[in-house]
């Protein structure tokens, strides 16, 4: 097993210009950033002081976090796609993980979005698995509250549905 | 939230809690029902000794298997609403065809109900007068064109006619179908019975299921 320390730093520089060094291995990761040095060629060894990499998406602080998270998880096991048969579990996060995102909201929020934005697989799972934990207990107007989103069904259309649907909001 | 992310985050609950959230907004509305369309293809309707709806969805198989009691109108308009031009197959009774019209259903008048489904098992078990006429002044609205069609029929003396005219109007209406007919009953007498009484059937397969000897 290869010591993180040892490893190859990359340079990336979050969306508040601050310069982040991180264990290429760590961020193998991400698929947008490890497309990124794979298809610009900057694996080679020459390449080891070149630009740092924009991530023009995300701040410092969430950045930091991602890393971090990347950091624990990076030598997991590649976990095989069986998305289609799996069982809809939403309890089983991780203990790690659960005190990783003892954030608040926004943070959370924040998160899902870098991790899309990186394309970091398992940090995008546990991270939407975590907002569908909190949702899941919600009313309709508590979740719109929560996201900010407006209603805009007109008042006829969400009489009939809330109707059509008065079975499963008890 | 991009809609991959909001994706995501549906893919984690069952049908029940999807509904809920269809209620937020129309954006979320829409990728609900995107999701439901290409995951149900297969609906199973069943309307006996349940107390209040449930649904099961089996992604794998692509259906939804619902329960519910007969007087469920608002939650089958809603399950209609979401699935009705994706159904492919659908298992129901017919005194559920034969009230459709108590559901609210968006079609215009002259479209059928469900015009996709290729693929019909019909439970027959109380077909009384009123359930028959009212069946059969309907029909023509239900499907387009059936494939594979299977009658099951629960027998009773007192249903005879009324199973005939049924069955007929299935034959008239769709001459291309593969027909399946299934009798159910006690005794062997009520089958012959039945049979006897049914009209001329291009049957694929028959089955005939007799408890008592």
């Amino acid at each position: 097993m290869t010591d993180a320390k040892n490893e190859r730093q990359i340079k990336i520089s979050s969306s508040d210009n601050e310069i982040i060094l991180v264990p290429r291995n760590v961020i193998r990761l991400s698929t947008t950033i490890n497309t990124l040095l794979q298809d610009l060629g900057l694996d080679d060894d020459e390449a080891t002081n070149a630009e740092p990499i924009p991530v023009q998406n995300v701040a410092a602080p969430i950045l930091r976090k991602v890393i971090s998270w990347c950091q624990y998880h990076y030598q997991d096991p590649v976990p095989t796609d069986d998305s289609d048969s799996r069982e809809k579990r939403t309890d089983d996060i991780s203990s790690w993980d659960t005190e990783f995102l003892k954030v608040d909201q926004g943070t959370l929020f924040e998160l899902i979005l870098a991790a899309n934005y990186l394309d970091i697989k398992g940090l995008l799972d546990v991270t939407c698995k975590a907002v569908a934990n909190m949702i899941k207990g919600k009313s309709p107007e508590e979740i719109r509250r929560t996201f900010n989103i407006k209603n805009d069904f007109t008042p006829e259309e969400e009489e009939q549905i809330r109707k059509e649907n008065a079975w499963c909001e008890d | 939230m991009p809609d991959l992310v909001l994706r995501q985050i549906f893919a984690e609950y069952d049908y029940a809690v999807l509904c809920k959230m269809e209620r937020v907004c129309k954006r979320w509305m829409n990728i609900i029902n995107a999701k439901f369309r290409k995951e149900i293809h297969e609906v199973s309707i069943e309307r006996l000794g349940s107390s209040f709806p449930q649904t099961h969805q089996c992604i794998p198989f692509r259906r939804l298997s619902i329960s519910c009691p007969s007087d469920s109108h608002d939650f089958l308009a809603g399950v209609f609403r979401r699935s009705r031009l994706s159904i492919l197959k659908m298992t129901t009774d017919i005194n559920f065809l034969a009230g459709i019209d108590q559901i609210y259903v968006a079609k215009d008048t002259g479209r059928r109900y469900f015009s996709n489904v290729e693929d019909l098992w019909l439970l027959i078990i109380h077909p009384d007068d009123d359930v028959t006429q009212r069946f059969l002044s309907i029909e023509e609205t239900l499907f387009s064109e059936l494939n594979q069609l299977t009658l099951q029929v629960h027998v009773n003396p007192r249903y005879y006619r009324n199973v005939s005219e049924i069955v007929k109007s299935f034959i008239l209406r769709y001459p291309k179908s593969n027909i399946n007919l299934e009798l159910h009953a006690e005794k062997s007498m009520h089958i012959l019975n039945q049979m006897s009484v049914l009209p001329s059937l291009p049957l694929y397969k028959i089955k005939l299921i007799c408890t008592d000897f």
